[in-house]
């Protein structure tokens, strides 16, 4: 037989009781003070994590035959294409415009900025919005292929078959022939910002009838 | 740390900036009134609470460290309290420099960095010195000033004590946006219950045709399969009911939502609306300065600015505003001195008037007749036979203009258009009253709030468009061949009224068929013996576009096309609809445009219809040529008019330009005034004084902004000076699209 302490027992259940009651009184502030330093602690890991490694994130996503990757420090957000409405009268880089959670965001054909030939037919399924000083605009993509961090030391200097317009817009080739583009001068370029009105002159055009 | 000290001071900054403006405002119109002599009383309180404003904003400008304005505020303060005392004696002089100080402050504080640049505090330390050399001259009061003063009736601050809060305009506009977003509810709920109502449908459908006779002839069936066809037919009517259910209480959610949605919109816009002192209130100052600038003293009387006003529909007022006191300065009032009023009245519960009158000349019917004739807008015997009203009435049409020569204040022809344009597109009307010698009054009838509007879905080829409802006049389905031609010109007849009419695929740039060659539709093969034409109307056109189908129409909200697309031909923005599906909206004064523009270039109609990129070269490009000595003057007007196509050369100086014009085969002359070498005047009368040069337009841009030398360029032969420190691009564009 085990000698039981049986009023040890019924303190320590009763010690136990009151802390547990009192946890649950806890006043709300309390609770939500502890919590947040919970998840502050939690977060400041990671944080350092990054710091230490000295890296940049990149989202990596196809378009046509190649692999390509942007800074997402740019990078608003990326969703799958669901509607795009094309817009007459636009320039060629625009593909028109779709509904993003209820906002109308101008969407941009990558392809063309980066003077790409357009080469086989494309899932074209996601966009990839992308937030300037300036403006805002999405970039239609075959597919999203996800977030990888690459350090400097990682980037190679451009082929010199990477001629014209698109090489304005690239940084450097990344392992796997993956091409970093130059997210921040594609963002803030003032040429693609469209103001335009009907160049008009009434009395002339009826002088020529 | 260093981080968030520059972001409090940033924080701190922004306060103040927005502090002082409502200082900055009170100072203003105070020294406004107190110029017009009123009554003592008035003018015991006017001092003081001056006196009081410009000492508050000396202490906030000190606590943000800006030595300029503080600087400032004191001299004025120490004139306001002499005025106080009486030791010091009002004059013109005095309120002069009063108001240049309050322009300096007013720079440096709506200056993005509040630095106040060198120059700023330069102009502030003259300003206050002058301001003290001012009250130690010698006190000379008069019957006038000399009055004692009393004591403020109540020195304590009097602040109104309403049930008010403030509230930052980006958060309000926020909650504005929002509550407007929910008329897309609306029409998603329409969406849902047509597609309910259509299961319903099919549903009473295959009801119908299982218990039709020929269901019941299968009596040979077997007992279990008929005991399933039993079971089935039950089954299929509860669901069906179950259905109809739905359907019906779906409609009356739709009511309760459409209620809903719509008075919680009518009070956030109700919650918006502001007074429209917050537009007019910079007018009296505006007038001033531009009427002193030409060598005149108007009054200004502002009515009614109690009125309110949804605040979207006032921002857009204040150009149409701001052309109309310019007309008024410019031509209306000749004399050396004038009267502009500004009342605001509300005919109704849904409207409000603003009249700008003037007691000026009036406008003379015979010159603006011959401003339109000449302009081709109206042939000389029509002219003829239109009364009074309906001549003065042209003058809102655009590139009508009775100036003689084209200023950067007025003259372009475009000030009134502009106006029409602005108050049309808020859904409100225009309309001039003008006898000659008896002053001018333009009368603008305005909605108090912008509301959602009512659009058409059209389609065409197979793609959707919103045609805003305002600007339908009718939509009428005809048969192709009520499709006739009127030489070389496709037409309609409806009602007895002959309209041009254009393919709007042709304007918008879309084929019929699809890019890659395959056929686009049922629109292919053959084609419908009957379309729609939408007659849209502008101002002055009437134009009926060919659509390939009516789909609807809808309350919708319009939507900008995102900061990237800031103005494009043809669309003015965008619209979601109950589906989720976005559709652009067409703007009609631009179709109209480009309808006859394409018409003018490619001589048919017809034509139009093919690629508008095709039909491009055919036009000539004009050529510019822009003489400037400065190289950032001369790269800047190179790329502003490159930008708006044209082509362009420059010259370094007036020889370098004369001798290019000579050469050269140019449309226009873009030149400034002072130049080494040879002048722009100079420039100007060689060019006139040569044969083959002497029709071609001269736009003279100068830093010079005396009436001397606006004159002399009249004497020159220029045909448009514009001041450089004022004008804005578009106007120079606008001025030359008018010259070429």
């Amino acid at each position: 037989m085990i000698d039981m302490d049986w009023n040890a027992v019924r303190q320590r259940l009763e010690a136990a009781g009151a802390a547990s009651v009192h946890g649950e009184t806890r006043p709300e502030e309390e609770r939500k003070s502890i919590l947040h330093e919970r998840s502050r602690i939690l977060a400041k890991r990671i944080d350092l994590e990054v710091a230490a490694e000295e890296t940049i994130e990149a989202m990596e996503f196809e378009l046509y035959t190649g692999v390509y990757a942007l800074n997402c420090a740019f990078v608003r957000e990326a969703c799958t294409l669901r509607n795009l409405t094309p817009l007459p009268c636009a320039p060629p880089f625009v593909l028109g415009i779709a509904n993003v959670r209820g906002r109308i965001v101008p969407i941009v054909d990558l392809g063309n900025l980066l003077d790409l030939p357009a080469s086989g037919l494309g899932k074209m399924s996601s966009i990839i919005i992308l937030q300037g000083k300036l403006v805002e605009f999405g970039i239609l993509v075959d597919a999203i292929l996800g977030v990888t961090r690459i350090s400097g030391n990682e980037i190679r200097p451009l082929l010199s078959t990477m001629t014209g317009i698109g090489r304005k817009r690239m940084l450097g080739i990344l392992p796997k022939g993956i091409v970093l583009l130059d997210a921040e001068s594609i963002v803030n370029d003032k040429s693609l910002v469209i103001n335009e009105t009907v160049a008009w002159d009434f009395a002339r055009m009826h002088d020529g009838e | 740390m260093e981080n968030n000290e520059l972001e409090f001071l940033k924080r701190l900054k922004d306060t103040f900036r927005v502090e002082a403006t409502d200082h900055l405002r009170s100072i203003s119109n105070g020294l406004l009134e107190m110029e017009k002599t009123p009554s003592q009383d008035r003018w015991t309180e006017l001092t003081e609470s001056v006196f009081r404003e410009s000492h508050s904003l000396k202490g906030a400008a000190r606590s943000v460290n800006l030595k300029t304005v503080e600087s400032l505020c004191r001299a004025i303060e120490s004139v306001f309290s002499a005025l106080k005392h009486g030791s010091a004696t009002p004059s013109a002089a005095m309120f002069d420099l009063l108001h240049t100080s309050m322009d300096i402050i007013t720079g440096v504080v709506s200056s993005a960095e509040m630095e106040g640049s060198a120059s700023d505090s330069e102009a502030a330390r003259v300003n206050a010195r002058s301001l003290e050399e001012i009250l130690a001259e010698p006190s000379t009061p008069t019957a006038e000033t000399g009055t004692p003063v009393a004591q403020a009736p109540s020195p304590g601050v009097n602040v109104p004590t309403a049930n008010t809060m403030r509230v930052s305009v980006s958060r309000i506009d926020e909650i504005l946006v929002q509550a407007e977003e929910l008329v897309t509810i609306k029409l998603s709920v329409r969406q849902r219950r047509a597609e309910l109502l259509a299961a319903q449908q099919s549903l009473q459908a295959w009801k119908d045709e299982t218990s039709s006779p020929s269901g019941q002839q299968s009596s040979t069936a077997s007992p279990r399969r008929e005991e399933r066809l039993q079971r089935d037919e039950a089954l299929l009517g509860a669901l069906s009911e179950q259905v109809t259910t739905l359907a019906r209480n779906l409609g009356h959610d739709q009511y309760s939502i459409n209620r809903m949605v719509d008075e919680h919109l009518e009070s956030i816009k109700k919650a918006v609306m502001v007074p429209v002192s917050s537009l007019v209130e910079i007018f009296p100052k505006l007038i001033r300065d531009l009427a002193r600038d030409q060598g005149k003293e108007v009054e200004s009387i502002v009515l009614g600015a109690e009125v309110e006003c949804d605040k979207r529909i006032l921002e857009e007022l204040k150009d149409p505003l701001i052309h109309l006191v310019r007309n008024a300065i410019d031509h209306g009032i000749q004399g050396a001195a004038g009267k502009i009023t500004i009342a605001i009245a509300v005919p109704d519960s849904s409207h409000m008037e603003i009249r700008v009158s003037d007691d000026g000349v009036g406008i003379d019917p015979a010159r603006v007749r011959e401003a339109a004739i000449k302009s081709g807008i109206i042939t000389r015997e029509s002219a003829e036979k239109l009364d009074f009203d309906g001549t003065v009435a042209l003058a809102f049409l655009s590139g009508v203009s009775t100036s003689p020569i084209i200023t950067d204040i007025s003259g372009c022809g475009l000030g009134l258009a502009i106006v029409r344009e602005k108050v049309e597109g808020l859904g409100g009307s225009v309309a001039m009253n003008s006898r000659p010698h008896e002053g001018t009054t333009v009368r603008m009838l305005l909605p108090l709030t912008r509301s959602t509007f009512r659009g058409v879905l059209v389609r065409v080829t197979d793609r959707e468009f919103i045609v805003p409802t305002v600007s339908v006049e009718r939509i009428s389905s005809v048969l192709r061949s009520a499709i006739t031609m009127a030489g070389d010109k496709p037409m309609v007849r409806i009602d007895d009224v002959n309209y041009p009419v254009v393919d709007m695929a042709g304007v918008l740039g879309l084929t019929r068929r699809i890019r890659n060659g395959s056929p686009a539709g049922p629109l292919a093969g053959r084609l419908p013996d009957r379309i729609f034409v939408a007659i849209l109307a502008t101002a002055n056109h009437r134009i009926a576009f060919q659509v390939d189908e009516l789909v609807d129409e809808l309350e919708v909200i319009q939507k900008s096309l995102g900061s990237m697309i800031q103005r494009m031909r043809n669309i003015s923005g965008a619209v979601i609809l109950g589906n989720g599906a976005v559709v652009p909206v067409l703007n009609v004064s631009d179709l109209v445009k480009s309808a006859l523009l394409d018409a003018a270039r490619t001589g048919t109609a017809n034509k139009a219809s093919k690629d508008p990129e095709s039909a491009e070269p055919s036009s000539r490009i004009p050529k510019i040529l822009v003489a400037d000595d400065s190289i950032t003057a001369r790269s800047f007007l190179k790329n502003l008019l490159e930008t708006a196509g044209y082509m362009v050369s420059t010259a370094v100086d007036g020889a370098d330009a004369y001798a290019r014009a000579i050469e050269g085969d140019f449309d226009l002359v873009v030149s400034d005034v002072d130049m080494p070498r040879m002048s722009g005047f100079e420039l100007c009368t060689r060019i006139r004084g040569e044969k083959r040069l002497s029709a071609l337009p001269v736009v003279l841009v100068t830093a010079l902004e005396s009436r001397d030398d606006h004159e002399r360029g009249i004497d020159a032969g220029a045909d448009a000076y514009i001041v450089k420190s004022s004008f804005e691009h578009s106007n120079l564009l606008e001025v030359v699209r008018r010259l070429l």
